[in-house]
This record gives structure tokens, sequence and C-alpha cells, in this order.
């Protein structure tokens, strides 16, 4: 289903006209998040996620980031470790700001609900082990 | 605030915090606390408390348990309840001889309840402090175990 941008129809794009795959969805508030104060990592992207990253599994941070669809309406819930010190409902809602921002600004889709989880709490790494390279984006100068 | 049949059975382990992201005034979702994380910083509080030697339970097996990050051992001396919105801590530590037990359990009481509310926001209703041994203060680095590759 490709979107049909008939002259008509510059305004207000039909509800329908386009579908937004999930993967995507993850990626755009993945990327929200990498980066603010006080969010440490995703949870779940620990030992064993490094593990999956050795292997080359993409499938990292499925777990960590739900996406539910439904009608152009979008729910997501974000699984995060917090910076230990940090208030955790402050990082929580700078997530939500960013998320929320990331997705309707790229994808024009309604979100419904971002609901923020902190699992756990721990030091923000100070460039330790660059084992898993591609972690190093999650760094956090605070 | 949410039924009260709700808050027992839904918020075993997950406290939800106000504080949320607002669109036109309307929340745009929850934010929760998992128990682990309340869980950490209860341990990482009361080991930073002078006189307190380790939690109980907490041995070279959960020396090694920490370092495969497992959570089970902390678990075992540190125990979180629900009550509504507000939680209370159950805390067993072993401290050091020569420490006076009621200025400590009052020190750990006091800085649980203020690191849980500072950083989760969440009220802690009451701390309880099981003293389950003692322990001699080191006099040097305890030798346990070799000198494993710590670098």
């Amino acid at each position: 289903m490709t979107a049909k941008s008939t002259a008509k129809q510059t305004a207000a794009p039909s509800a329908s006209a386009f579908t937004v795959h999930e993967s995507v969805i993850i990626s755009l508030a993945r990327k929200a998040v990498t980066g603010i104060p006080g969010f440490v990592r995703f949870a779940g992207s620990s030992i064993v996620s490094d593990l999956a990253d050795l292997v080359g599994s993409k499938r990292r941070f499925d777990k960590s980031i739900v996406v539910t669809e439904s009608e152009n309406e979008v729910s997501l819930e974000i699984l995060i470790v917090a910076a230990y010190g940090s208030k955790f409902n402050e990082v929580a809602a700078a997530i939500q700001e960013a998320v929320y921002r990331q997705i309707v600004d790229f994808t024009g889709m309604t979100v419904k609900s971002i609901d923020v989880v902190v699992t756990d709490t721990e030091d923000v790494p100070v460039e330790e082990k660059p084992a898993a390279d591609d972690v190093v984006e999650g760094e956090i100068i605070q | 605030m949410s039924n009260t049949q709700q808050a027992k059975s839904a918020a075993e382990s997950v406290s939800t915090v106000p504080g949320a992201y607002e669109v036109n005034g309307v929340p745009v979702g929850t934010i929760r606390i998992l128990d682990g994380a309340i869980t950490t910083i209860v341990k990482r509080t009361v080991l930073g408390i002078e006189g307190v030697a380790r939690l109980s339970g907490s041995s070279i097996i959960d020396d090694f348990a920490d370092l495969v990050r497992s959570k089970r051992m902390q678990e075992r001396s540190i125990q979180i309840d629900h009550d509504g919105q507000d939680i209370s801590v159950s805390v067993a530590v072993n401290p050091y001889f020569g420490y006076k037990f009621p200025a400590l359990i009052d020190e750990i009481k006091r800085k649980v309840t203020e690191a849980v509310a500072e950083m989760a926001g969440i009220q802690v209703t009451s701390v309880r402090v099981d003293i389950r041994g003692i322990e001699e203060l080191p006099a040097e680095e305890p030798a346990q175990e070799p000198k494993q590759d710590q670098e």
C-alpha cells in the first residue's frame, strides 16, 4: 500500500495511506532515548545482549521496547535502567517527551501512550570496556 | 487513585509514580518503577553506611552472584512490600563489631527513606532492619580469595 500523493490531499493524508513497521518505531524511539541524561541503557541489554552482539543478533532491543500499533495509533512501553542518583520520574518524563516528539515528527502517527518502566538503576559507565562497540553510542555525559 | 483491590493484585512488584510528560495536560503514559530498582537503591545506600559490613546472606557465593549480575542474592536480604502507593522495606544486615545498633539502625532507616524518595519518588512508610550477624572489623584486606583478574 503505497501512499498516493495526489495534489488534492496535501493538507491531510488519509489515515491508512501508509504503514510504519514496528521496527522503525523501535529505531526512532531508541535514537530519541539515547543520550538523555540519566538514561544508562535499555533493560535487558546487558550480558545476554552483549553476547547477542557478538553473534550479530539484532534482536537486542526487541524486549526493551514494545510497540503496539493499531489504526495509526501507536503505544510504546520502554524498559530502561536509570542512572543511580538521578530522579527516575524526571528521566522517564524526558524519555516520554523525546520519544513522543520523535514519533510524532517523523511518522505523523498518533501516539496513544508511552509507558516507561524503570527496571533497575546503576552507575553511568565511565568509558570502561569497549567490548561492545556499538553500545558506546549510549554513553552519557552528565 | 486506583481501586484498592487493583492496587493489591497488580502493584505487587511495581510502583507507578507521577510526573509523566504531558501533552495538552494529558500524561502521555505511565512511569513505573520495578522493585529491582528500589532494591538496588536500598542495597547501595545500606552498603554505603559506615558500620555496615554487608547484607546478611551475602558471602563469597553472593559476590560471585554479583559478578554474574544475579539479582537473587540481594533479593534474599532485601524485601519490598507494597501498600498502595507506599512501600515498606525490610533489610538484613551484618554490622561490624563496635557500632551501636540503635544509631546504626536509625541511620539505615533515615538514609534508605531519603534515597528511595529522592530517586524513585516513592514514600517509604517503614524500614525494618534485621541484624542477623556481626562481623569483626577486618585488620587488613581479607585474603579470602586468591587475586583474580581484577585489572
